[in-house]
This record gives structure tokens, sequence and C-alpha cells, in this order.
């Protein structure tokens, strides 16, 4: 699949934009059927067809090993209060 | 390094603005993008190989209008929650059994939205009045676990702020990117 470096403008929420270039690749590119969010039976029977282009970005992705995956786990458990550990019925 | 130094670390990192990422919750209804304190989930116990039932912090993911309790619909007694490890939890936990230079690097890492089944939840501002989770939190993504509504309306579950808008668009896309990229292996193909 084709991947592109692409440059694009993202409103930060803060009222100003920020620039990145981010790589992406090319999923899919194809015609929608877009449903509209139905309040009746008649709406949910009406969808709209447009063109689409799927991207996803490309980005390094950072891997959690076994051990940390195991801290996460204490971590969370270290956080809360246990109201009722399980019992084995037999 | 102590915890604040982490928080500062992380939030030096983060790839997004951590200043419009709340709201107050005030007026907004459970599923309306709120983070939660007393919320009563399961957690596996790896010992016991069963759930216990446990209290903590969580993020409510389910739509609001699918859980008012106002529309007599069926299938609207549980959300779906992603419960929150606070920072200085986490970091206590870590920096014990691994050590400080794998833990910063991680949190570099999950600030930056480059660990898929992570996302860093900056501190809610005090502005809003909330002193709960002063460093932040992190959500583990692969955590997600039902709650049920009668734990919101008259039970010990209590709204600390909402996501704002910016807020909700970055997990959202942290969620899709999470559960729905494209699967790796070659699905049968069927017509």
């Amino acid at each position: 699949m084709a991947q592109a470096s692409v440059a694009f403008r993202y409103f930060d929420g803060s009222g100003a934009f920020d620039c990145f270039r981010r790589d992406f690749r090319l999923q899919k590119v194809g015609f929608t059927r877009v449903p509209k969010w139905a309040t009746s039976v008649e709406q949910a029977n009406t969808v709209s067809v447009g063109a689409s282009i799927l991207l996803t970005e490309v980005r390094p992705a950072r891997y959690l090993s076994r051990e940390e995956q195991s801290v996460f786990d204490a971590a969370l458990r270290r956080s809360v209060k246990v109201l009722s550990s399980g019992k084995r019925q037999i | 390094m102590d915890v604040e130094e982490y928080k500062e670390l992380a939030l030096s990192n983060f790839d997004s603005n951590p200043g419009a990422f709340y709201g107050t919750a005030a007026g907004l209804s459970l599923g309306a993008g709120l983070i939660y304190r007393g919320v009563i989930f399961p957690l596996f116990n790896r010992e016991a190989r069963l759930f216990d039932t446990v209290q903590g912090f969580a993020y409510v993911l389910t739509h609001e209008c699918d859980v008012d309790q106002n529309n007599d619909r069926h299938f609207n007694d549980l959300v779906v929650v992603c419960p929150l490890i606070p920072l200085l939890d986490f970091v206590e936990e870590y920096e014990n059994r691994i050590g400080e230079a794998d833990l910063r690097n991680l949190l570099v890492s999950v600030a930056r939205n480059d660990v898929y089944r992570v996302f860093f939840l900056p501190p809610p501002p005090s502005l809003l009045g909330i002193f709960d989770l002063p460093h932040g939190a992190l959500m583990y993504l692969n955590h997600l676990c039902s709650a049920h509504v009668s734990v919101f309306a008259d039970g010990p579950a209590e709204a600390l702020c909402a996501l704002s808008n910016h807020g909700l668009d970055r997990l959202d896309w942290k969620l899709q990117n999470l559960f729905f990229r494209p699967k790796a292996e070659v699905l049968p193909r069927l017509t």
C-alpha cells in the first residue's frame, strides 16, 4: 500500500492550530454507505453514499514487556479498594 | 525522581494540550465523557484466577443516550468503563520493580501516544476544585469492563470532571487506533 508523509493542521482546543507532518498509509479507497443516526425506523433505512479514503497513521509503536504489563495490574490493584474476593465454587 | 518530576516529564512530552482536556461535570449525565471515583468493577486476581470486585477511579465510555434511564429501553443497565491507574501508584510500583530509567522511557512513550494500549490522562485542573488524581492517571485500554448503572445513580460513584471536546477527540482517536485498526492477518473472504 502507498505511504506518504502528509502535512496537516490540527485545531488543538486552545484556540490555535498546531501543524504536524506525519506518515500515513493508504488502506482503502472506495464508496461508503453512511448510516444516519436514526430516531425513527424511516430514518434508519435512509443512507447516504460518499467517496472515502481510509488512511492510517504510521507511528513507531512502543510495546510493553510482560514485566511491564504486570506492573499495570499491580498498580491498579494498589489503587483500588477490594470489596469482595472471588471464591471458587465447586 | 519523585512523582512530581515524572508528571512533569509526561506533560512535557504529552502530544496534546493538557490545559484544554477537562471541564466541569456539573449538569452532565452518565456517559457524557465523565470521570468518576468510587466505581465498582471487576479486577482479575491472578493468584485465585477469579475476578475480585473492587472500587476505584474509572472513565465511562458508553454513550449517555444508551443508558438514559428515562428511556424505556432494553439493555441500558450496564456501562463500559475503563479503570484509571493513578500515576502515583504506577510510579511507585514500576520504580520498585523495574527502575527509574525504564520508567522515564515508558512515560515518555505513553505521553507521546507511542504505546497503543495505554493512554495518559493529564491531571485534572485544581481550578475545577478537583484534587483527586493530582499527578494524572493511566488508562490501560485492554482493561475495559462493565459496571452497573445503579453504582452511579444512587451508588457510591461520584463524578469528578468531564473530558472536554478536545480531550474526548484524543481519547476517541486512541480507542479507534487500538480497536479498529485493520487486522494484520487475512480474514476469510466471504461474498
